[in-house]
């Protein structure tokens, strides 16, 4: 095979990854706002804290894979009262919610900075071998995140469809005003929303820290693609924001073999206007009134 | 001028037929009358002659312009009016502002220069418009401060505010009093000498008092179109009525 | 407001600039640009409920569109400035298109994606921008026939900052004023009614985005000029974020409101920063604690329903 093909694929399959870790972020957000109506600033800080805190894992007790256990316990137990206490009021309202969860973000970059400090850091990949391909050597630490990304994806589709939880969650995105009427309870399903969401982004985080550097402000580069994700997608639809992601990714990635990655993330902003100039809702998206 | 076609309108909404090929002609200076049960199609019907919504098919005529599929404010600029069954006002403004927002649309809809004080033409419009209808001791309440039945009559001092030739009044006495109920009407009888009306309710008995002619909706279709007297007669109408009462 | 009041605030301002000491004339320098911002921004968002996330956007074009016609091609200040200006008013305007007709989610995150995109670039491009590190400029004298004025002059950069917020604030003020700026704020009180009512909302939207951004890169412009240079970081988030604040503290929908707001919050990081790093906390749970309270904002909350700002009748 000549050594062309397989340089191109590897970024065509790095970018694929990527969109896996992406595509879990980006439903997160997407699950927030569709249930909510809650533009979560605050997504791509939680993505952050996931990561600064498998870093603290790793060094203290030497294991990356327990973070993957605990780092969305302890995530959870942040969003609950997160959302209950402080995002509550605000709900329903895209632009009140946003200045809210800024201030949130503010909050989180902030502790971050003051105990994880603001100098990068790296941590080694948990899982060093390699396999060769097409002429190219392949992590398979990043193998093995698109495994358990796509498992994750797996069990959240199989939650929203075969649970109770996550049937009434998905009863509260189509209709809202239904839902509450027919006497669901509204709590377990906000709460447990924004749960779902945050610990998305968590995971996202700890799946990406060995990869990428860990720094307090990583969130905001994710971020960036994630919005840009579920706008291309439709804000609320899950099947959309699967697919962009993927797709976006993708070709990100792919572009980022012969072009800068400000000019593959240029290419990803003109793609996302081209849609919205021929579908202001998005490729998914219903068409508010 | 100020008449009213609607040929052979349909609006699907998926599966749901909300209108199915309904006809209507209102002449100049008619009271029109337009009653059914609930989920008849009224509301739909007026969101559709007003822009609100395309109809899947058909089409309507404006003094026989065809203004199917044009969005709101344009149907609006060529003297097509409305109100809505939930009163849609504008909260923090005053009663006069409210008005004079629908009086100015007529006039300076460009102007970043002039101060809104100064001009006069809209003032007076403005003021005799809250007279017209009898909110003039309440001009300077804020309109979220109103009472329902003040909100109402708001609801129809707004929809004057742009001159219209055709005024569409989509349940203006649901949820007030009967002696507000009994002021809308009269302010509704004034205005009809001078304008096309055409009036949803709910409460028969408003409808076949006051109006010259009534159209009777059920399930998206015309069932009956006459004057009061005939259609207080008529046998299916009083069945689709006793059938949800 | 009294009618004496903003008379009162004009010559305050005048002896203000003769009588502080220079620290304190230079953060007042950086209030006065803010202002025009923090004004500009209500329009957007007090006036039409637009809550844009991409003003950074105009702020950076106009503090670029200020210096490098300087830097590059010797252009003297006035007309620099007015470069930025209508490079703010071309990006509003660009910008504008694409967004004003989304709803309300979307308008918040394609706007804020306009800016994280304009920040990656800037920082890109350092050919143009000098990315992080800035490009410096020195300004020229202005001259008016015989009369020469030197913005290196202690009192200089102060009194031109000046006249432009004054100008500034006369030119939104009869806005907001006039039929536009009451129609401006139907729409923020019912934009259905006021389609229903002939207007043709979408275009007010973007007129008001229009004059919204201008302004912002008129203060970029100004501020850019007061620093005597520019750099790729006025692109970022935190200069979207920032009018927020402003008009949250201040009270969205007063013009003066949003000016207090820059007043309070100025001081406030300019002490506060100077003991502790991360004041920006203060920042997250100040936003959090005031939409708790007023959706308006401070002054909004104090006034009460039936703000004023010019426009009332």
């Amino acid at each position: 095979m000549p050594e062309g093909v397989g340089f191109i694929l590897f970024y065509l399959i790095n970018g694929l990854i990527w969109g896996l870790i992406i595509a879990l972020i980006s439903l997160g957000l997407s699950l927030i706002f569709g249930v909510m109506g809650i533009v979560n600033m605050a997504h791509g800080d939680i993505y952050m804290i996931g990561a600064v805190l498998s870093f603290y894992f790793v060094s203290l007790f030497g294991n990356f894979w327990i973070s993957l256990l605990i780092v969305p316990l302890i995530v959870a137990l942040i969003a609950a009262p997160t959302e209950r206490f402080i995002l509550r009021p605000f709900e329903g309202h895209p632009s009140v919610t946003m200045i809210a969860t800024v201030g949130i973000s503010f909050i989180l970059q902030q502790v971050a900075l003051a105990t994880f400090g603001g100098i990068p850091k790296k941590i080694s990949s948990p899982w060093e071998v390699s396999f060769d391909f097409l002429g190219v050597s392949y992590p398979g630490y990043r193998l093995l995140v698109a495994a358990i990304s796509t498992l994750i994806i797996i069990g959240v589709w199989l939650f929203l469809y075969r649970t109770s939880l996550g049937i009434l969650i998905r009863a509260s995105m189509q209709d809202k005003e239904m839902a509450s009427a027919m006497g669901i309870n509204v709590n377990k399903v906000l709460i447990g929303t924004f749960v779902l969401g945050s610990v998305l982004a968590a995971i996202g985080g700890v799946l990406a820290a060995p990869i990428s550097q860990v720094f307090y402000l990583m969130g905001n580069d994710v971020i960036l693609l994630c919005f840009i994700v579920v706008i291309v997608g439709g804000l609320g639809s899950l099947e959309g924001t699967l697919i962009a992601a993927l797709i976006l990714s993708s070709v990100e990635g792919a572009m980022a073999a012969f072009l800068t990655p400000t000019e593959a993330r240029a290419m990803i902003f003109i793609i996302m206007v081209a849609v919205l100039m021929l579908r202001p809702q998005g490729l998914f998206g219903s068409k508010r009134t | 001028m100020a008449t009213l076609k609607v040929r052979e309108v349909t609006k699907r909404f998926g599966g749901l037929v909300a209108l199915d090929r309904v006809n209507l002609s209102v002449e100049e200076r008619e009271l029109r009358g337009i009653i059914g049960p609930n989920g008849a199609g009224k509301t739909t019907l007026f969101n559709l002659i007003t822009g609100e919504f395309k109809p899947t098919g058909g089409k309507i005529f404006l003094d026989d312009e065809d203004i199917t599929g044009l969005p709101p404010h344009l149907i609006c600029q060529r003297g097509l009016s409305r109100t809505f069954q939930l009163t849609s006002i504008f909260p923090e403004l005053t009663v006069y502002e409210s008005i004079w927002v629908g009086i100015n649309s007529k006039r300076h809809r460009w102007n970043p220069f002039t101060k809104v004080k100064n001009l006069t033409d809209v003032a007076e419009r403005a003021e005799k418009i809250c007279h017209l209808i009898g909110l003039q001791e309440k001009r300077d309440e804020l309109a979220v401060n109103l009472s329902y039945g003040d909100q109402k009559i708001l609801e129809i001092g707004m929809a004057l505010s742009t001159e219209p030739s055709i005024l569409l009044l989509d349940e203006p006495t649901q949820g007030v009093s009967p002696k507000e109920a009994e002021e809308i009407i009269g302010v509704i009888q004034r205005l009809a000498k001078d304008i096309t009306v055409i009036l949803i309710e709910h409460s028969v008995d408003v409808v076949l008092q006051v109006c010259h002619k009534v159209t009777v909706l059920h399930e998206g279709r015309v069932i009956a179109e006459g004057d009061p007297a005939e259609i207080s007669k008529n046998e299916e109408v009083q069945r689709v009525y006793l059938g949800e009462a | 407001m009294k009618r004496g009041f903003p008379f009162l605030l004009v010559i305050s301002l005048l002896v203000l600039g003769l009588i502080l000491p220079r620290g304190a004339r230079s953060l007042m320098v950086q209030m006065m640009a803010f202002s025009i911002f923090a004004m500009a921004y209500d329009i957007s968002l007090g006036f039409t409920n637009q809550c844009s996330l991409g003003h950074s956007v105009f702020f950076g074009a106009g503090a670029y569109g200020t210096i490098l016609p300087m830097l590059h091609w010797h252009f003297g200040v006035l007309p620099s400035v007015f470069i930025g200006f209508l490079l703010g008013l071309v990006l509003a305007f660009l910008t504008g298109l694409i967004s004003v007709r989304l709803s309300e989610a979307y308008f918040v995150i394609v706007t804020a994606i306009f800016s994280a995109i304009f920040h990656l670039l800037a920082m890109d491009m350092t050919w143009l921008t000098g990315g992080d590190d800035g490009l410096s400029v020195t300004l020229p004298k202005i001259g008016f026939g015989p009369l020469k004025l030197s913005l290196y002059h202690p009192l200089g950069t102060y009194y031109f900052v000046l006249a432009f917020l004054l100008a500034g604030y006369l030119a939104l003020r009869t806005i907001v004023g006039s039929p536009l700026g009451m129609i401006f704020v139907a729409i923020r009180e019912n934009e259905k009614r006021t389609a229903f009512l002939g207007y043709n909302v979408r275009t007010y939207k973007l007129i008001a985005f229009l004059i919204s951004g201008t302004f912002t890169a008129l203060s970029g412009g100004l501020y850019a000029v007061s620093l005597r240079y520019a750099t790729a970081d006025f692109f970022s988030l935190y200069w979207s974020i920032i009018p927020i604040v402003w008009c949250l503290v201040g009270g969205l929908g007063t013009l003066i409101g949003p000016c207090i707001g820059v007043a309070l919050m100025s001081l406030f990081q300019y002490y506060v920063s100077a003991w502790w790093t991360y004041y920006l906390v203060i920042f997250g749970v100040l936003i959090l604690l005031i939409l708790r309270v007023s959706r308006r904002g401070i002054l909004g909350y104090f006034i009460g329903r039936g703000a004023r700002g010019g426009w009332r009748l």
